[in-house]
């Protein structure tokens, strides 16, 4: 009750209690051009799931994990195998297992001493429905995210606009038939994984837009590393000189943030209207003039403004090891590689995946340092 | 040329402490001469000499080639001497036009023709200010032209000015340098003083630089360069010290935690809209023209000034949500803010260091059952009067007898003990000199080195280029650009606060 007439009175008095101003892309994140303006490598349609495999470089395309093969200066995708449904995150352990995370299905091991196993349930009757990321702890225990508990991955929009707070983070022993015990709970869309050097899991939660840290072994309430995010966070990739890569897929946007407040309108949106043509974040925009244009003129004289308020955006963000921002590449409003997925820093090159554009660019890991002090 | 005034071996003590001494001092019809000098030099002694507040000691000045002894202002105003203070002297509660003829009022004065008068004189030194204006709701700026034309109505033959630019903005500066040429053509002579040496080698013809109440060097200003008046007010040269550091040439501090982030604050039509965040470990520098909302934003922050009522935006101070309304609850969260206006806001005068200091650790809200001794206040003072070099007899020395580099330096240092997370100086070298500039340069950079975040508010474009690592530009209430130290250059800097 007092919570309610707190939040009233915030309202009418316009304090921010439940953080709809955006915060600005300022300091280490402030705009620049760099996606665009690094190398593509790969054109591939929904490419998504970068991943060092134990021969290569692996990706995903909808249902079928593919190898990318280096041919000169681009890579070249090669079928492995397909799935029964889209691949929603893909993990390796260096020693030649791959784990395979289907969306709605669960999780199957491809490669290694546990090759074939799957995990579907988590036990407690919950199900591995939607596997967006997953690390492997050691050869026989894999950490996964499960983005939320009754939707797939692919339904992310809806997760966002239905307020769900239902993922969770699952450690599963791998050996024999696989047991699933709970790290922690109740998480809004965790979707990026990755193990810090004190041992640590950084747990990227997106609808949060904050990135938190448990324990990889016990689990327990999750200590905030970094918050008060612009973009939507989504991977977490290791640097080699340290700390972390985190690629962010969408950008948040005021307008959103007011539909999320707006109970009536949101339930009414998402009831009726397709989920492409929402107020909603999204890997891509402006190929329709059915999308939902915002106040503010976008384009100027046909071009498309750079800071104009946009559905899509392209971010990646060099974090130092406490996982604090120190420099961002980006790809604005009118540029070309917008929804960022996924990442992975091999042979000296960054590789960013962009689902959204789908496009594949390299960039130089030391020129985060050049990008912004 | 004929000398106008003249001083021989002219010496003013206090107290048999020489504040001159032995100073030859020569001022030609129709001249322009720059005095310049660090804090304490002896500058303000000499030209209030001039200006018949004080009588020398010892020694001689003529003034149109005969001996002479100013005994008052007035006195000095019957021979055509007029001073226009740092700290205007003008009425506050009476009109402009009232001002401009104090002094000089009929046995009867009919206001409308007082107002039509002043105005038509306004006009004619191209000072756009209202003569029915309260002088109380002048900005800086615009009670420093009453000031002066307050002197030109009294036909002075000498005008002294004491840091006459320092309030001003650009404009003003351009519209102040314009009047100084016509005064000089009407066959009046100026004396200025200033520690923007930049004004002084640009709008003089001869320039004396004082070091410790002597001549240090005194030549046409053809013969000067920056350095030269450096080195000859110092006894060193600061070349490698004073505003080399910044530009291209250094590597700027990594980004630390974001210890504030502001999003859409508002005050009025003051502050608009207004975004961005500070980082520890870092110097932010906040550059903008007056009146862009720069100092207000600040204000803000340390619970100075409140927001909107309304729809003000939010302001994060390490995460945590926080909207002050009077500037103790900063102070305890780790914001201290060190003004502009340092007489005004920022220390006790008739206090001491010690006591200035000790004020400052209250603040910050020790135990109110616990007492700091006054041997405890006095070692703290001890401390930071040899850290920061503040240059007095001791502890005890009350800071309105310390010169303006040196209060300065306690109302840092008043700050600094607070032991703030977040430090925002306002100006901090306004009206300081050189070598004390160095000094609070150094220990600015001496706390963003120990992961304080440290924001610096400065209308001298050095000054930012020199210490930040990230230069925000502010113009009409709002930020609308963000530099880092590397790519920011003048022209950059200018070109975002002006269009």
């Amino acid at each position: 009750m007092i919570g309610a007439l707190k939040r009233l009175y915030a309202d009418f008095r316009g304090f921010d209690e439940i953080g709809s101003a955006v915060p600005m892309m300022d300091g280490p994140l402030k705009p620049n051009t760099a996606l665009d303006a690094a190398p593509v490598v790969l054109r591939l349609p929904e490419v998504d799931n970068l991943a060092a495999g134990p021969d290569g470089l692996l990706a995903s395309q909808g249902q079928s994990l593919l190898a990318l093969i280096p041919r000169g200066d681009v890579l070249v995708p090669e079928p492995r195998r397909v799935f029964e449904g889209p691949i929603a995150c893909l993990a390796a352990d260096g020693r030649g297992a791959v784990a395979v995370g289907v969306d709605g299905i669960g999780i199957q091991i491809v490669g290694g001493r546990h090759d074939g196993a799957a995990v579907t349930e988590l036990g407690g009757g919950a199900i591995l429905r939607s596997p967006t990321a997953a690390v492997f702890a050691d050869a026989d225990t894999l950490l996964v995210a499960n983005g939320a508990a009754d939707a797939p991955a692919a339904e992310w929009k809806r997760d966002l606009m239905n307020r769900r707070a239902s993922g969770g983070v699952w450690r599963i022993a791998l050996g024999g038939r696989p047991q699933a015990a709970q790290l922690a709970g109740n998480l809004a869309f965790p979707n990026g994984l990755a193990l810090a050097k004190d041992g640590n899991l950084l747990v990227s939660e997106a609808w949060r837009h904050r990135i938190v840290a448990i324990d990889a072994r016990s689990g327990q309430t999750p200590r905030v590393v970094l918050s008060d995010l612009p973009a939507y966070p989504s991977r977490i990739a290791p640097a080699e000189s340290g700390g972390h890569w985190l690629a962010m897929f969408a950008p948040r946007n005021q307008l959103v943030e007011f539909v999320l407040r707006e109970e009536a309108y949101r339930r009414r949106m998402v009831a009726t209207i397709d989920p492409a043509y929402w107020i909603a974040p999204a890997l891509s925009s402006g190929a329709s003039f059915l999308e939902p244009i915002q106040g503010g003129a976008r384009k100027k004289l046909n071009m498309r403004k750079p800071w104009s308020p946009s559905w899509s955006y392209g971010l990646v963000v060099r974090c130092d090891a406490a996982m604090r921002p120190v420099a961002s590449f980006h790809s604005r409003a009118d540029g070309k590689i917008h929804g960022v997925t996924s990442l992975v820093e091999m042979n000296g090159r960054l590789l960013v995946g962009a689902r959204g554009s789908g496009a594949v660019v390299a960039l130089d890991p030391d020129a985060a340092a050049e990008a912004t002090p | 040329m004929t000398a106008l005034l003249e001083l021989r071996r002219a010496t003013k003590d206090f107290r048999g402490v020489p504040a001159i001494k032995d100073v030859d001092f020569t001022l030609e019809q129709g001249e322009i001469h720059a005095i310049v000098g660090e804090n304490g030099a002896g500058k303000s002694t000499l030209t209030k000499v001039l200006a018949g507040v004080y009588q020398l000691s010892s020694g001689e000045m003529l003034f149109d080639g005969k001996p002479t002894q100013l005994v008052s202002p007035a006195d000095a105003l019957k021979h055509g001497i007029a001073m226009v203070f740092q700290e205007t002297n003008l009425v506050p509660s009476m009109t402009v036009a009232q001002n401009i003829y104090l002094g000089d009022e009929k046995m009867f004065n009919r206001l409308r023709g007082l107002y039509i008068q002043a105005q038509r004189f306004l006009l004619s030194l191209n000072f756009y200010v209202d003569p029915m204006a309260l002088v109380s709701s002048l900005g800086a700026g615009k009670k420093q032209m009453v000031e002066i034309a307050r002197a030109v109505h009294h036909k002075a033959r000498l005008m002294i000015f004491d840091e006459p630019t320092a309030t001003l903005t650009p404009e003003e500066k351009f519209h102040f340098f314009n009047l100084v040429h016509r005064l000089q053509r009407d066959g009046v002579s100026i004396i200025f003083i200033s520690h923007a040496l930049e004004e002084a080698l640009e709008l003089s013809d001869r320039i004396t630089v004082l070091r410790d109440g002597k001549v240090a060097a005194s030549d046409v200003t053809g013969n000067f360069d920056r350095d030269r008046i450096i080195q000859a007010m110092v006894g060193r040269s600061l070349s490698g010290e004073l505003y080399s550091a910044g530009g291209n040439n250094r590597t700027p501090r990594p980004y630390g935690e974001k210890v504030l982030s502001i999003q859409n604050l508002s005050m009025g039509t003051v502050v608009r809209n207004t975004s961005f965040s500070v980082f520890a470990g870092q110097i932010t520098g906040l550059f903008g023209l007056v009146g862009s909302g720069r100092t207000e934003t600040m204000k803000i922050v340390s619970g100075v000034l409140k927001r909107d009522f309304f729809h003000g935006g939010t302001i994060r101070f390490r995460e945590k949500p926080v909207r002050y309304r009077t500037p103790r609850p900063a102070v305890l969260d780790g914001i201290v803010y060190v003004t502009e206006d340092r007489k005004v806001e920022g220390f006790f005068e008739t206090m001491s260091i010690a006591g200035n200091i000790q004020l400052g650790i209250l603040a910050k809200g020790v135990n109110p059952l616990s007492v700091i001794s006054l041997a405890e206040a006095r070692n703290l003072a001890k401390q930071w009067t040899d850290r920061l070099a503040i240059r007095a007899i001791d502890g005890n020395a009350r800071v309105i007898e310390l010169s303006g580099g040196n209060q300065q330096k306690v109302v840092i240092a008043k700050s600094a003990v607070q032991k703030p997370k977040m430090i925002i100086f306002d100006e901090p070298t306004r009206g300081v000199d050189v070598g004390s500039i160095v000094e609070i340069h150094r220990f600015i950079n001496g706390l963003a080195d120990a992961g304080i975040a440290v924001i610096v508010i400065s209308s001298y474009l050095p000054e930012i280029l020199a210490l930040s690592d990230r230069i925000l530009v502010a113009r009409q209430g709002r930020i609308v650009e963000e530099m880092d130290a590397r790519s920011a250059t003048e022209q950059r800097i200018m070109y975002a606060a002006v269009h």
